[in-house]
């Protein structure tokens, strides 16, 4: 069986045509397969990886939530998505939510310090609601424990207090004792996803002290309320009433 | 001992459930003074809720959302495969033993396929179990109606199975106080079965688009027939009430990606239960995804991949629908996806489409775009590619516009529609007998009304045909 082979050997020639390199030579087709392979020019397989990677700035840039574009600006959006499409040309084979994290991840680095009002704090409120929103869901047999918990979480930030909020939730008991279907996993993932959302956004918290000062959370809280068009903003900016708000959890539960 | 509050299913956990619960309505039989019918309505269903319960009629009057009915469900007509859900909550016990088998009967018959029946009664270990609580139907007491989970299981056999328990429960409520229960409990899925697909016999959906959130006002505001979702984006459970919402106003066609049915690894059951979840979801009279792949032993890529034409890659590509069709018994199309270079083989292009149609029972979702597309890049024949077509199987049609780039024609989503695709779709209209056309725009939608002009000529095209 080569069909295989002739799929890996397809994707790295599309690659290799992205980066400029010579093509690889592929092994382990069967002789039909390498002659469909090696029937394609080398201008069409670079005008092939050309025309995906054009795919793949446009879709960075329209998946960039919407808060970002703004403070950024089409223009300099577009521009920035091919920088990193060309910089980082495994871009185009990562997960969508995998390339989105190093996307903004890319951002971040890239403007720092460009004096751009809220942007760091509003990236890295924007980065902790896409990890979260790819943290997947326990699958059936899949034993729900530490593990799965989101690895991204940790990777957002190094806190001592994340580290004892994620804690507590590796501490819920009963969880084992549950029938291991998707189903009945569903309803204890969603239990723990609403405590790590509480560990997430203490973390968003912790590191917006560390980026821009205390007024960088009343910032993110200002851009989030106008978003979701609340009235209550200042009920919302009391740090201590942040987590007595169902209110507050319910729409952080999804991304913006 | 456990407490009732730990059980799996208070209402808050059959919330839990929704999301696996088929499209349809849900009945809870039995329903006191309406916990989970309330809560199930709330979350999108359209519930009924059926007791002799004193607190009916005041429901009937402050909780409209629920069709509330005060009856003995003995009376009830259960429609056969009518309920998506049924709850069925301590109900047995106000049955005499001899009404129980039929209840039973009537519970497995009345579920549709993929239905959730939600189940608790009292067992022999029940402190009520010598009393007599049940009522004849002339509402004379007889004992206290039993059940035990080797019964439920027996009945259920077949069924899949999510939970069981029995066993004793601490309870506190009115009038009794503290007090325990010996209950057996069961939640269970009715089984479904494929069926061989007359491909004819599809319903006719219209023109439809596919739903994008940047364009709702466009689409409500339009004569749209139906909507295609895509599906990858709505495998997680927490996007079910959106769906369902979405659902109760169009006809939906979940349309995917990520199946990437000509991967030599077998595609992933996983993956395939949740695609199934949504399927079930908007119980459309089929779903599609594309005849490609888009992982690859070593590498996962985003781009819809060509297939070698070839003996070898046949017989993988049918073995994974047959993967595909036992995990989601509904009809499959395939769509031809967009190449850029024509890949020698053992076959042509259309003859390895049209094998895999004909040897694995798909339909196909033609896209236009797409076979323009490759006409205008590889310089093939469209419409004699289209006569080549099992034509009965030509089911859907997509439209779209692409993009050039280096003098390749991209399927990109974001241009109109080419007039050559329009050529086309009239060709493909004259020669087969489609059910649905839907318009793919995934950007640059600042110009609305290009949108809307591109749905109402498509519908005129379809009129036409007809």
């Amino acid at each position: 069986m080569s069909l295989g082979h002739f799929e890996d050997a397809w994707v790295e020639r599309m690659l290799a045509a992205r980066l400029g390199q010579e093509l690889p030579e592929p092994t382990g087709l069967s002789s039909v397969e390498h002659a469909a392979l090696m029937g394609v020019p080398l201008e069409r397989v670079q005008a092939i990886a050309g025309g995906i990677m054009e795919g793949r700035v446009s879709m960075f840039v329209s998946a960039t939530p919407s808060r970002l574009k703004t403070l950024l600006g089409q223009k300099r959006l577009r521009k920035s998505a091919f920088q990193f499409a060309q910089n980082d040309p495994l871009a185009t084979l990562y997960p969508l939510s995998e390339a989105l994290l190093k996307w903004l991840n890319f951002l971040l680095q890239e403007y720092r310090g460009a004096e751009i009002p809220h942007f760091e704090s509003c990236l890295v409120y924007e980065s902790a609601n896409l990890a979260l929103s790819l943290w997947r869901k326990p699958r059936a047999r899949e034993p729900l424990d530490g593990p799965v918990l989101a690895p991204h979480v940790g990777l957002l930030v190094a806190s001592p207090e994340l580290g004892k909020v994620l804690a507590q939730i590796k501490a819920q008991e009963s969880v084992a004792d549950l029938p291991q279907t998707p189903q009945t996993g569903y309803v204890v993932w969603q239990s723990w996803k609403g405590l790590a959302l509480k560990a997430v956004h203490w973390a968003v918290y912790e590191v917006l002290l560390g980026l821009d000062g205390q007024k960088a959370w009343p910032d993110v809280c200002r851009l989030v309320c106008e978003h979701h068009q609340l009235s209550d903003l200042q009920a919302l900016l009391a740090w201590e009433d942040f987590f007595k708000q169902r209110r507050l959890i319910e729409w952080v539960r999804y991304p913006l | 001992m456990l407490r009732k509050s730990q059980l799996p299913y208070t209402p808050e956990d059959v919330l839990g459930l929704a999301p696996w619960i088929p499209a349809g309505p849900v009945l809870d039989l039995g329903c006191g003074r309406g916990d989970y019918a309330l809560k199930l309505s709330e979350y999108g269903f359209e519930v009924t809720a059926l007791d002799l319960h004193d607190a009916i009629p005041r429901l009937q009057q402050q909780k409209p959302q629920v069709s509330w009915l005060q009856q003995d469900l003995r009376q009830f007509v259960l429609k056969k495969e009518h309920w998506a859900a049924i709850v069925v909550q301590n109900v047995t016990p106000f049955l005499p033993q001899a009404d129980i088998p039929i209840l039973m009967r009537r519970l497995k018959a009345a579920l549709k396929p993929k239905g959730i029946l939600v189940f608790s009664g009292f067992n022999a270990d029940d402190p009520a179990a010598e009393n007599h609580l049940a009522r004849t139907q002339a509402q004379q007491p007889a004992p206290t109606g039993l059940i035990a989970l080797a019964d439920l299981e027996r009945y259920f056999k077949h069924w899949q199975w999510w939970f069981a328990f029995e066993g004793r429960v601490e309870d506190d409520h009115p009038p009794m106080g503290p007090h325990q229960h010996g209950l057996s409990q069961m939640i269970a899925v009715k089984p479904e079965s494929a069926l061989q697909t007359q491909w004819q016999e599809l319903p006719r959906l219209g023109v439809g688009i596919g739903w994008r959130p940047a364009l709702a006002q466009e689409i409500q505001s339009q004569q749209v027939d139906f909507l295609e979702i895509m599906s990858d984006d709505y495998l997680d459970p927490r996007y079910d009430r959106k769906l369902l919402a979405l659902s109760k106003h169009y006809p939906i066609i979940p349309h995917g990606v990520e199946l990437s049915i000509g991967s030599p690894a077998a595609p992933d059951p996983h993956y395939l239960e949740d695609v199934a979840r949504v399927v079930r979801r908007c119980n459309s009279p089929w779903w599609s995804d594309h005849l490609c792949y888009t992982r690859s032993p070593r590498y996962k890529t985003f781009s819809l991949n060509p297939l070698p034409p070839t003996e070898e890659a046949l017989e993988i590509v049918i073995q994974n629908i047959r993967a595909v069709k036992e995990q989601i018994p509904r009809p499959l199309l395939l769509e031809n996806v967009a190449y850029y270079a024509q890949l020698a083989g053992e076959m042509s292009e259309v003859q390895f489409l049209r094998r895999v149609l004909e040897e694995a029972d798909c339909g196909l979702l033609l896209d236009v775009a797409n076979l323009f597309g490759n006409a205008y890049n590889m310089g093939i024949e469209p419409r004699a590619f289209v006569e080549a077509l099992p034509r009965e199987r030509v089911v859907q049609v997509h439209l779209a516009g692409g993009q050039l780039v280096n003098n390749l024609l991209f399927d990109t989503h974001n241009q109109p529609i080419w007039q050559e695709t329009w050529d086309l779709l009239k060709f493909v209209l004259k020669t087969c007998d489609i059910r649905a056309i839907s318009l793919e725009r995934d950007a640059n939608y600042a110009e609305p009304a290009e949108i809307v002009g591109e749905l109402k000529q498509a519908r005129q095209l379809l009129g036409l045909r007809l």
